[in-house]
């Protein structure tokens, strides 16, 4: 044993993990004593425009000055990044340019890229607390399902709130790799108006129509009082308009079946908002997978074969709908599993420190 | 085989805080090494040098004692010559007094000049010419004179006069 590593574990190694979304990071933070996992501690900040937060930066150097051996590794969140199914650069062109990228070969027959200066960015960006390890979410999702890849084509997935990585691999070795950002501006709103028609079709209401959705609310039951209002129709009717006692209490009564309707109105829509979040989130994964399967599908140069099982990992318990998307429309075997991005990241830069030399 | 797309931040146990304390200490530590090298270096060329004086002094004293006992040595040559001159001048003066003395009508032959003492040999028409033209200046120098004379064939004399000065009498003098 070197001298080097045999001090490194006389000493508390603290392994940082960061998972940098558009306004909130991940952290996991494990404290090493040799192999044994002395403690660990995660939590979640608030940020805006993915700029860490000052709250971040001294949470991160807290642990950072526990020990001199301390490791922040990232999860790359750049645009131009990807996997590519040959580790020679010649070849390598034939599906992207690659000039301005940092590529690492992997298992020496496929490769992982991303630009120069959005890693730098990031960097930039971690500069108070520094960054030592920038993992690609495609090395991470072939780790994480490395029981996975060796068999037939299978579709993999990584699921965040902004990104969407996803790679198929066959027979252990990648063919196609593509990932995605869910907060861009453009492919948002050219995608909101498909999720738009959709959920119409599938909810049975259009968001836009207010009358659509004042017809919908004929269900509920706090409506029903409002059917007096139909009386006031024979109103013109009446003999007797000096009964003003009884037009006093159908006015008071009129104002509260308002009040109440209004109320059970913004319950409604506020339900139907969440429901229509989720179920739009997961429907643009969906789509964006779909995009994927027939790019792949349609170009020649990726050796295409049929794809028969997705595997999914995903950082939440929802997607449902997307597995039943999935195996509805693709006809395809759906496996998802929830993944702890942050943790797996500590992992691979505890691999990544030993392995350094 | 490297999974990241950078490499990691040289970890190290000390921290930029004591690596700048140490790099101050170590200057200041090397300054006074530096400075305590350069006086013992100092200290030992001046030892040396003082080695070399002390040697030198010796040497110089050595050479002062011989120098001296040379002096000492010159100084009774010049004493010893001065007087061996002074013995010339004095014995040069005399002899030339001597031959003031002898007047013309005696010849001398052969002169013996000692230190206390003067034989003359020669010849003299007669013992009256002798006697009243040498003997008598002979005898004011001289305390004792003695004269022997030889009857020539020509009827010359000839004579030998043996003068002596006594040292006792001339001190007392």
């Amino acid at each position: 044993m070197k001298l080097s590593n045999l001090i490194k574990n006389l000493y508390q190694q603290v392994f940082i993990g960061l998972v940098v979304q558009n306004t909130e990071v991940r952290v996991c933070v494990q404290m090493l004593k040799g192999k044994k996992v002395e403690k660990e501690v995660k939590k979640r900040f608030e940020i805006s425009h993915a700029k860490p937060s000052a709250e971040l930066n001294t949470f991160i150097k807290q642990y950072m000055d526990e020990s001199p051996f301390s490791y922040v590794s990232i999860l790359n969140d750049a645009l131009v990044q990807g996997a590519l199914p040959t580790c020679s650069m010649h070849e390598a062109e034939n599906f992207s340019d690659l000039a301005s990228c940092v590529t690492l070969c992997n298992e020496n027959n496929w490769m992982v890229y991303a630009e120069k200066s959005e890693l730098n960015a990031l960097q930039k960006r971690f500069s108070v607390t520094g960054v030592d390890f920038i993992f690609s979410p495609f090395l991470l999702l072939s780790n994480f399902f490395k029981d996975k890849t060796e068999g037939k084509a299978s579709l993999l997935v990584l699921i965040q709130h902004d990104f969407l990585s996803l790679c198929v691999f066959c027979e252990g070795k990648l063919l196609f790799a593509q990932h995605y950002n869910m907060t861009d501006a453009v492919e948002d709103e050219s995608l909101s108006e498909e999720i738009g028609e959709s959920t119409e079709d599938s909810l049975g209401f259009d968001l836009d129509d207010e009358d659509s959705l004042s017809i919908n609310l004929d269900d509920i039951d706090a409506l029903d009082e409002l059917d007096a209002l139909d009386d006031l129709d024979n109103l013109d009717d009446l003999d007797d308009l000096d009964e003003l006692d009884d037009i006093e209490d159908f006015e008071e009564s009129l104002n509260d079946a308002v009040e109440e309707s209004e109320i059970a109105l913004e319950e409604a829509k506020s339900k139907h908002e969440s429901k229509i979040d989720n179920f739009s989130d997961e429907y643009k994964h969906f789509q964006l997978i779909q995009g994927a399967l027939n790019q792949f599908y349609a170009d020649d140069k990726y050796n295409n074969q049929f794809v028969e099982e997705v595997y999914i990992a995903n950082t939440n318990e929802d997607g449902h709908d997307l597995v039943k998307f999935l195996e509805e429309e693709l006809f395809v075997s759906v496996f998802k599993r929830t993944i702890d991005i942050e943790k797996e990241l500590v992992s691979m830069s505890i691999k990544e420190a030993r392995n350094e030399k | 085989m490297r999974n990241s797309f950078i490499r990691p931040r040289t970890k190290s146990l000390i921290s930029p805080e004591f690596k700048l304390l140490f790099f101050f200490f170590s200057i200041t530590f090397a300054m006074l090494v530096s400075s305590y090298g350069f006086l013992k270096i100092k200290a030992v060329m001046y030892e040396t040098t003082r080695a070399e004086l002390i040697n030198k002094s010796e040497i110089l004293k050595t050479d002062i004692i011989n120098m001296n006992q040379e002096i000492a040595f010159i100084k009774i040559e010049k004493q010893h010559a001065e007087g061996v001159y002074t013995g010339n001048t004095v014995l040069k003066e005399s002899i030339h007094n001597l031959f003031d003395l002898v007047p013309q009508k005696i010849t001398l032959s052969k002169a013996d000049l000692k230190e206390d003492e003067l034989i003359l040999y020669g010849i003299t028409p007669n013992k009256e010419v002798y006697e009243f033209l040498l003997l008598a200046p002979l005898r004011s120098i001289f305390h004792r004179s003695y004269t022997s004379y030889y009857a020539m064939e020509n009827g010359w004399y000839s004579f030998v006069s043996k003068n002596y000065l006594d040292r006792e009498l001339a001190v007392v003098e």
